[in-house]
């Protein structure tokens, strides 16, 4: 007999308690084509509708077997709420940021006072509301968001990179904006029952802007987000694409309970560097999940495993083409993983 | 202005991000009779070049990359205009593109801004570019390297067709192919057949170019 629900066992494991064994889950984006087949509903519908979008994150436990269920499935509706160009995206696909709406500081004034039913930001809210209305007294509800460092960069587009060096009031003004609505719209995911927050922030990596800039634009927005879900107990978890090894100390310092490793990190090197949140990761989500076979990717999870990580993993989103049995073999090493 | 203070002043204002500097010495440069090319590689280019080398030792971030690039540009759009380059010594040609459905491009803008400052002529398709295009451009322009990248998985296959699309054509063996992005790792570049995969800009850059030399010059007929 298993000692906890799987709700209990995530919530436990994210904040680094003690566990009778490891939990099943990707913190990424779980969505792929044979899910899609086996339960009918498909990208990018399942992106649009809030009962498509159930269905398919509902696929990942029924299907899968991953103890949680998790929604949205990709990290743009954030910045089409605000009225970015999305190119759509297809079946194996998710869809993409275009074009960018923020180019002055009056452009941000402009932004504020949303209205968060709005799109695909309600959209997400109500599949959350439908999700644990159906698993939430057993299977962790996670919900799912661009972190503000990242929507920044879609509101701004890649000169966002440079306005943090060259102009600061603009760059905290921005940040003040994205992490406000970050924060609103978690606690809004909360509200309709989502109980983990994840916070995907692609580009708010320490590799690619520095420790300086990322102290300074990055971690007091993470931080404030982590309190407010903190107030609510709601678990965070942080995913940072690249090798973030020397900057997991930083990242760590927002508070956040749990940091999700991409692929690149040496698990062993990060377990060194990273003092109290919990470490998740680091499958490769392309050439161990996507591209190897069920006895490959068991091979892999086990020197993940040996390496200490806490929960196994994803390094990041999964690919859509991903085969069934690859994850499930992903899931099957951590469901008989003690620690 | 000494001819050498212009050179090392563009140098500086590339390492330092000052694109309005870097085009009034640009400017300066042709006035007081500098040679453009030299100004341009002795001046421009080794400011980047400088910069990536920060870069790779964590001493520099994609904020200043950024800023030194656009340094760069604003002078080489003043000097380049001016360079007059005889036979053996034209330049080389870059065909570079973020892969169909991949609309990132902050990478590609990295490598074809390294490229450019080891003498590339670079042709940027730009991004989310439908594999045809590459092969139509590389043809049209008898291109020496095209250089293909995708930060998305879910992207990865279009880079493997790009490859494809030019064995087909007949004309794979007539350039050199580089990939690049985050999900792609050297397995998969020879997988696809293609030539190289480099992590880092700058050593893309200089593997093209040395690359390219290795390509005989009659090969497009
Ligand atoms: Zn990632």
């Amino acid at each position: 007999m298993d000692e906890y629900t799987p709700k209990e066992r995530l919530a436990r494991a994210l904040r680094g308690e003690k566990v009778d064994r490891m939990p099943a889950i990707s913190v990424t984006q779980t969505g792929t084509v044979e899910q899609m087949e086996a339960c009918g509903s498909f990208w990018p519908e399942a992106n649009e509708d809030a009962n498509k979008m159930a269905t398919l994150a509902e696929a990942g436990h029924t299907v899968i077997g991953f103890e949680a269920v998790r929604v949205p499935f990709d990290i743009t509706a954030e910045a089409e709420f605000f009225g970015c160009d999305i190119k759509e995206g297809t079946k194996q696909q998710q869809p993409s940021v275009v074009g960018h709406v923020v180019k002055s500081i009056e452009d941000i004034d402009k932004l504020k006072g949303y209205d968060l039913s709005k799109g695909r930001i309600g959209v997400v809210c109500d599949a959350i509301k439908i999700l644990a209305d159906k698993y939430g007294n057993d299977l962790p509800i996670m919900g799912s968001m661009i972190g503000p460092f990242s929507l920044a960069q879609h509101l701004n587009g890649d000169d966002w990179f440079m306005a943090i060096m060259t102009d600061e009031d603009f760059g905290f003004a921005l940040m003040e904006l994205t992490t406000e609505f970050n924060i609103d719209y978690a606690k809004k995911m909360v509200e309709n029952g989502a109980d983990t927050m994840v916070i995907i922030d692609p580009t708010a990596s320490a590799m690619l802007i520095g420790d300086e800039f990322y102290q300074k634009f990055v971690v007091p927005s993470h931080k404030k987000i982590v309190d407010a879900m903190r107030d609510m107990n709601v678990a965070t978890v942080l995913h940072i694409c690249g090798d973030t090894t020397p900057s997991l100390t930083l990242m760590e310092s927002s508070g956040v309970d749990s940091i999700s490793i991409d692929q690149s990190v040496d698990v062993t090197n990060a377990l060194s560097k990273a003092d109290h949140a919990v470490l998740i990761g680091n499958l490769d989500p392309v050439s161990v999940l996507w591209k190897m076979d069920p006895d490959g990717v068991k091979e892999a999870s086990k020197k993940v495993l040996d390496d200490g990580i806490r929960i196994i993993a994803p390094g990041c989103g999964i690919v859509s083409n991903t085969p069934n049995a690859n994850l499930q073999a992903m899931v099957e090493m951590a469901k008989d993983h003690k620690y | 202005m000494e001819e050498n203070e212009i050179i090392n002043g563009l140098t500086e204002a590339v390492i330092n991000g000052k694109k309005d500097v870097a085009s009034e010495l640009a400017q300066k440069a042709l006035d007081e009779g500098v040679d453009p090319y030299k100004a341009v590689i002795e001046g421009l280019a080794n400011g980047m070049e400088i910069m990536s080398d920060k870069y790779d030792k964590k001493q520099a971030f994609i904020p200043h990359l950024l800023l030194a690039s656009n340094a760069m540009y604003a002078g080489m759009d003043i000097l380049t205009p001016h360079i007059k380059l005889e036979g053996a010594d034209t330049k080389k040609v870059l065909v570079i593109g973020s892969v169909e459905g991949d609309v990132h491009d902050i990478g590609k803008n990295l490598v074809k801004t390294m490229m450019s400052a080891v003498g590339f002529e670079a042709i940027d398709l730009g991004k989310d570019v439908p594999i045809e295009d590459f092969i139509k451009t590389a043809a049209e322009k008898k291109a020496d390297v095209v250089s293909v990248s995708t930060l998305m998985t879910s992207t990865m296959d279009n880079v493997g067709k790009v490859v494809t699309g030019l064995q087909s054509q007949g004309i794979r063996d007539k350039v050199k192919v580089i990939v690049g992005g985050a999900p792609i790792t050297p397995d998969f570049a020879q997988e696809i057949g293609a030539d190289m995969n480099k992590p880092d800009a700058m050593e893309a850059a200089k593997w093209a170019l040395e690359a390219a030399g290795t390509l005989s010059p009659d090969r497009w007929g």
